[in-house]
């Protein structure tokens, strides 16, 4: 009688795992192939992101081979939002007066630039010690410049950005010779985390920026009076 | 005592269940290690991708800082890369 139940028991405590095994085995089938690239195409779309990296529109130079015109690379950092949570609100506050005192008991209404055209140390700097903020990024902006007197500057003429975020040339020699001065934009993919972190294993440069060409003009520029003017407004 | 492989129905399944574990454990390791290998070689192209890209847009950046940029920008390329990167969209 208890070699029975024993036997009985055994076998459905046997049975039970084999059920187990082939329901899960089921389920790793299902996910696994069956659904697969539905499932791939959802992630892909949930965590992958695509951007631009930016490329320098070419210079136009003198006769004598003097930049008159060029695009120069800043980065801003810059408070994009405000945590919704309180708690984590005031301590990203009071983190950002840690390192900026002067905004420190001040309604920072965002987007708000904490520091202007940080040196590259800086950007390493903010970007370790904001690791943990995503309200707190790093903005790249290009800004074309443009030296000389006005009657030169008004020859150069001036930039703007297209509906495709592109800077176009819109008047004078930006925009006659607009094609050599134009570059190619880069592109990126990463896969970020649901807290919105980027991955680096996953960062892939798919195609790498690729400058505009510089240009003669047949100016020459008189000495430098410190008169340059940044022309077109080329934020990115 | 006798010898239990030419008896003992069993243990002969025994051992056969353990030479496939082990045959098993191998190929995952040999797996593993293939996608290790993998890894590290496609970390070392996202590497050398990425300076090029950062490389690129050295001119644009101001004289008195170039240098430091070259600097840092080839010791952290995916970060100077995540910093000159815009317009983040879905893929």
């Amino acid at each position: 009688m208890g070699g029975t139940s024993f036997q009985f028991k055994t076998l459905m405590i046997l049975s039970f795992l084999l059920i187990w095994a082939v329901v899960a085995a089921a389920h790793v089938f299902y996910y696994a192939v069956v659904k697969r690239d539905d499932l791939l195409a959802e992630t892909r779309k949930i965590a992958w992101r695509e951007a631009r990296i930016p490329a320098l529109r070419g210079r136009i130079l003198d006769r004598n081979g003097v930049p008159a015109a060029w695009s120069e690379l800043r980065h801003d950092l810059v408070l994009e939002r405000l945590p919704e949570s309180r708690k984590r609100r005031e301590s990203l506050l009071q983190r950002i007066a840690q390192s900026f005192p002067e905004t420190a008991g001040k309604h920072l209404k965002p987007p708000h630039v904490l520091k202007h055209a940080l040196s590259p140390e800086e950007i390493l700097f903010y970007t370790r010690e904001f690791r943990a903020w995503q309200e707190v990024v790093i903005v790249p902006l290009v800004r074309r410049v443009v030296a000389g007197p006005p009657e030169i500057q008004a020859r150069i003429g001036r930039t703007a950005q297209n509906n495709a975020g592109e800077t176009v040339g819109v008047s004078g020699l930006e925009r006659e010779y607009d094609l050599e001065l134009s570059g190619r934009a880069g592109r990126m993919t990463v896969m970020l985390d649901r807290n919105g972190n980027w991955s680096s294993d996953t960062l892939r440069i798919t195609r790498q920026p690729e400058n505009g060409h510089d240009v003669i003009a047949d100016f020459v520029l008189p000495d430098r009076q410190g008169n340059d003017t940044e022309s077109g407004n080329e934020e990115i | 005592m006798s010898p239990i492989g030419k008896t003992d129905v069993g243990m002969r399944c025994v051992f056969c269940g353990m030479i496939l574990l082990l045959a098993l454990l191998l190929l995952g390791a040999g797996r593993f290690r293939e996608d290790m290998t993998n890894r590290h070689a496609r970390a070392l192209r996202t590497k050398t991708a990425c300076r090029e890209a950062v490389a690129n847009l050295k001119e644009g950046i101001a004289a008195e800082n170039r240098n430091a940029w070259n600097e840092l920008a080839e010791a952290n390329p995916e970060l100077f890369v995540r910093v000159c990167s815009v317009g983040m969209r879905e893929l």
